[in-house]
Formats: C-alpha cells, structure tokens, sequence
C-alpha cells in the first residue's frame, strides 16, 4: 500500500514537471509545494541542527528550478530530486565548517574572559550556562560540549565515546532542548 | 515564519517562470562533440605528423590493443561524462565501472610490459615534443567536454572533471602513439600521460568553480 502511494506521487510529481517545463506556472507552483515536505523528510534525522534545513530546503528549490530542464518526462521523478537534495546538503555543510574555523574562540582568550567571563555585561551569562550544562547526566554534557560547543563531527563524536551517530544527534538535541528549556 | 519565507520563494519562482525546453537524452547531446573531437583529433594528428613506422605498428597486436583500450576509455568516460550532466545521472551510476575498469586494465597492462620489456625512463626531464602536442590534442577537447557538461547540472563536480580528464585523455593518448615513434613504457607513462595526468589534477582542483550552477 505505502509502495503503490509512493508510485502514485511520483507519477503526480513527474506529470507536474513535465506540464512545468511546457510553461505551467499553476502546476509547476503546485509541484514545489508538494515537494517540500518530501525534501524537509529526506533532511530531518541527517543534519546535526535541525534549525539548517529550512536554509537548504531554499536552496533546494532554487536548484530544481534552474535543473528543471535535465528532468526526462518517463522518468522517476523522486531520485532526480533526491540527487538533488543530497548535492545541496552536502554542499551546505561543507560551507558551514569550512567558515567554523573563523568563528573558533579560546575559551582562553582575554578577550573572550574579558566580555563573558569578568565583564559585568555578560559574567552572569556565561555563570548560567555552566549551571545549566550541571543539571545534565555526565555523558550527555560531554556529548553536547563536544558536539555543540566544540565543534566535532557527530561521526567524530560517536568514535570518542562508543556511541553510535544516531544516538549522539539524539542526546545532543534532547540536551539543548533541556537546556533551553532552564535558560529561557 | 520560515513557513512564509518558502512561500514567498516559491511565488518568486513560479511568478518568473517561462516554459523551458527539456535536454535532449544524454547520448545525442554528445553526438555532436564526438564528431567535432574526431575531426579535431584527425586534424592535430596531421599536423603534427603521423610516425614513420605507423603501417608497421598497425600490424603489432600489442600496439593495437593499446589503442583499443585507450579508445575505449575514452569513448565510456565521454558517455559517463554525458550522464553526469543530469543530477541522478538518469539512474546509470553503473556505466561508470566501465571506465574505471579500462583505467585498471590499462594501469595492469603497462605495469607488466614495462616488467616484460624495457621501462626505458628518460634519463632527464625536459620538456619534449610530445608535451606541447598533448597540449594542443587535448586541451580543446577538455574545454569543449567542460563547456558540455555545464549546460546540464551535475551533482557530481570531481567525477564529471575525473571522467573529462578520461575522455580527452583517451583520444589524446591514442593521438600521441600515433604521433610519437617512442614506444617505451617510461616515455609513453612520462610523456604521453602525465600531461593528462595534470589536466586531470588542474580540472579536479577547478571542478565545483567550474561545474557551479
């Protein structure tokens, strides 16, 4: 039953583009918003921050609309699009990491002591965080520190402590919803 | 409000939207610059001078089957490099094993005649005919497979530029062993394809500025 849903989306996606690129503005309107949940599904579950797949779902669109015309009437639609989604993401994260080196701060740095750790404006911040990431279970501090505020991989993650990837992500999400929950 | 923010992207799009003309299959889009990259090829070869001894070679088997190889590489890394233009590469991820295993055939083949028979290295590097002909014979080809495979959108950049590499280097190695009499396994692995060698690394290098869409 899901297999023959699944089939008939397709044949509905692929009916779309195809009426699309004869210059269907109505059907090709309803094809990307078909598809948005579709993209916002294949993303979930494989992004360490959820909040990053609105920002590739745009791309993703973007992209489908300048390679509409590589799409062949006939053919499955979804792997085309898959293909796609997969080539933005990955293109997404390797921007976001590559840019995280600029952004690293030494905790040590007098800078960084000065405005969040002795200075008045922020000392009380950097007190509270430290008091949230307390009220954690040791081994999901020590995930979250190292995933969220150290910057390592999940993959990276997983191999320092025995984990495997999907557990990491979990804990580290359920970690920052606790501790948003106690800083709001 | 993210919610909005696609709506708003999605009216943007649908609202400068025209009709547009679907690609043609993979394999006519290429036909043109495989006529065009023959007729180039036949051109350099008679400029720069076919070998002296070529009837005579055109009799070795081993000579034969080398061109054979080369072609085929070639000719599969030019139809990989056609289905690399589309984002799935139209469910044909498979084709690209056949050049990857003339490349590994190709490696095997003159590792062991370089054991069998001579190696022959060149005693010093310098630069030579062959390099200046390699780069006549295949850069155009390169470029023009580049400029091909940007009109689509491939969501594979290093192996559309791996697999242009392949192709131009195909067709420019079978051109050079048949302008070149040196038929030495150093010389031929020197000379003949460490030119292809680095188009390969520069278009690798070069791949996601080039491929960008």
């Amino acid at each position: 039953m899901k297999l023959s849903n699944e089939s008939t989306q397709d044949s509905r996606w692929a009916e779309l583009a195809f009426k699309a690129q004869k210059g269907d503005r109505a059907a090709y309107n309803t094809l990307l918003r078909e598809i948005v949940p579709f993209i916002r599904s294949v993303l979930s579950g494989r992004l360490a921050n959820p909040d990053w797949a609105e920002d590739i779902i745009q791309e993703v669109l973007i992209s489908v609309h300048r390679s509409l015309k590589t799409y062949s009437h006939g053919r499955a639609f979804k792997p085309w699009l898959a293909a796609i989604i997969q080539f933005r993401r990955t293109d997404f994260l390797r921007r976001h990491y590559s840019m995280r080196g600029d952004k690293r701060v030494s905790l040590e740095s007098p800078e960084f002591q000065a405005t969040y750790v002795t200075g008045t404006a922020h000392a009380g911040e950097y007190k509270d965080i430290e008091a949230a990431l307390d009220t954690l279970p040791p081994e999901q501090r020590k995930v979250f520190e190292l995933f969220r505020i150290k910057g390592y991989s999940a993959k990276e993650v997983a191999k320092q402590t025995g984990m495997s990837v999907t557990a990491v992500k979990v804990s580290a999400h359920r970690a920052g919803k606790v501790l948003k929950k106690i800083l709001q | 409000m993210t919610e909005d923010k696609i709506d708003e992207m999605i009216e943007k799009l649908c609202c400068c939207d025209k009709s547009r003309k679907a690609m043609c299959h993979p394999l006519l889009r290429l036909l043109p610059w495989v006529v065009v990259l023959a007729l180039y090829v036949v051109f350099a070869v008679g400029y720069i001078g076919v070998r002296t001894d070529i009837e005579a070679k055109m009799m070795d088997m081993h000579f034969l089957f080398e061109i054979g190889l080369a072609a085929f590489i070639g000719i599969s890394a030019a139809i990989c490099a056609a289905w690399l233009a589309v984002p799935d590469m139209c469910g044909h991820k498979g084709l690209l094993a056949l050049p990857l295993t003339g490349l590994g055939v190709f490696a095997f083949w003159s590792t062991l005649s370089g054991f069998t028979g001579e190696w022959g290295w060149p005693g010093v590097l310098e630069f030579q005919h062959c390099h200046s002909d390699a780069t006549l014979i295949a850069v155009v080809p390169a470029l023009a497979m580049a400029f091909f495979i940007r009109k689509g959108a491939t969501t594979c950049p290093f192996l559309a530029a791996f697999m242009t590499a392949l192709a131009a280097g195909g067709m420019g190695y079978i051109s050079l062993r048949m302008t070149c009499s040196m038929d030495t396994v150093g010389h031929v692995l020197v000379f003949h394809l460490a030119p292809f060698i680095a188009l390969g690394m520069i278009l690798g290098l070069l791949a996601r500025k080039i491929y960008k869409w």
